[in-house]
């Protein structure tokens, strides 16, 4: 892990995932955030195979959940943990940051994109014979609107 | 807008860094305002003033 000081948070030590903070104690944010995703993956994986998710397999099924869940849960659990401030490179008003006008510029674009897309996608599936299921539709939306902020996002990013 | 903050940021002789820290925003954040990309809310305007002890009118004018 890399480590610098920022003059703007004091004279603490930044790293490059992090601290967690708990009390007055500091411990990195990774320690507590892996063991917390790897216990949520569990839940999920249990809860998964009480649900009937690979009725055939339970097992099999249980552990591809776990497999599936767990990067994305230590990375929420990080989140969540990870105290901003002791972060490298992180700015304390990310408000006032022109990535936040990025992201805002991005956000206002997709959801214009996802008006167009939806309309357009309903006018098509009422006037032609198509049809889709709900959970398909839903998806496409989601995909649709996360592609558009990204591309936009890094558009704006690229412009400067 | 137009502005003066690379002159004013290079008489202090500060890099962008050091000048993004003390405003506590990204350097990319300097950046773009320097290159006239990116207007700063008032707040950081303000802020931009007072590091530089000279008034928001000193830093920023309209762009023709």
């Amino acid at each position: 892990m890399t480590e610098n000081k920022n003059s703007a948070a004091g004279n603490r030590v930044r790293t490059a995932w992090g601290q967690a903070r708990f009390g007055t104690r500091r411990v990195p944010a990774m320690a507590p955030a892996i063991p917390l995703g790897i216990l949520l993956a569990a839940l999920a994986a249990a809860a998964a195979a009480l649900a009937g998710f690979a009725p055939q397999r339970p097992l099999l099924g249980a552990v591809v959940v776990a497999a599936l869940m767990v990067l994305p849960l230590c990375a929420l659990a990080w989140a969540f943990l990870v105290d901003r401030d002791s972060l490298a490179g992180a700015a304390s008003r990310p408000e006032e940051s022109v990535e936040s006008r990025w992201y805002d510029n991005a956000a206002a674009g997709a959801f214009h994109d996802l008006l167009i897309f939806s309309g357009l996608g309903t006018a098509v599936l009422f006037l032609t014979p198509l049809e889709i299921d709900g959970s398909v539709a839903l998806l496409a939306v989601s995909v649709v609107g996360m592609l558009s902020a990204g591309v936009r996002y890094t558009v704006n990013r690229r412009r400067g | 807008m137009e502005n003066t903050l690379p002159e004013l940021r290079r008489e202090h002789g500060w890099s962008q860094q050091k000048l993004a820290d003390a405003l506590r925003v990204s350097r990319q954040t300097v950046i773009s305002i320097e290159k006239g990309r990116f207007d700063p809310s008032l707040p950081l305007a303000f802020r931009l003033a007072s590091l530089f002890g000279c008034t928001i009118e000193d830093i920023f004018t309209p762009g023709s």
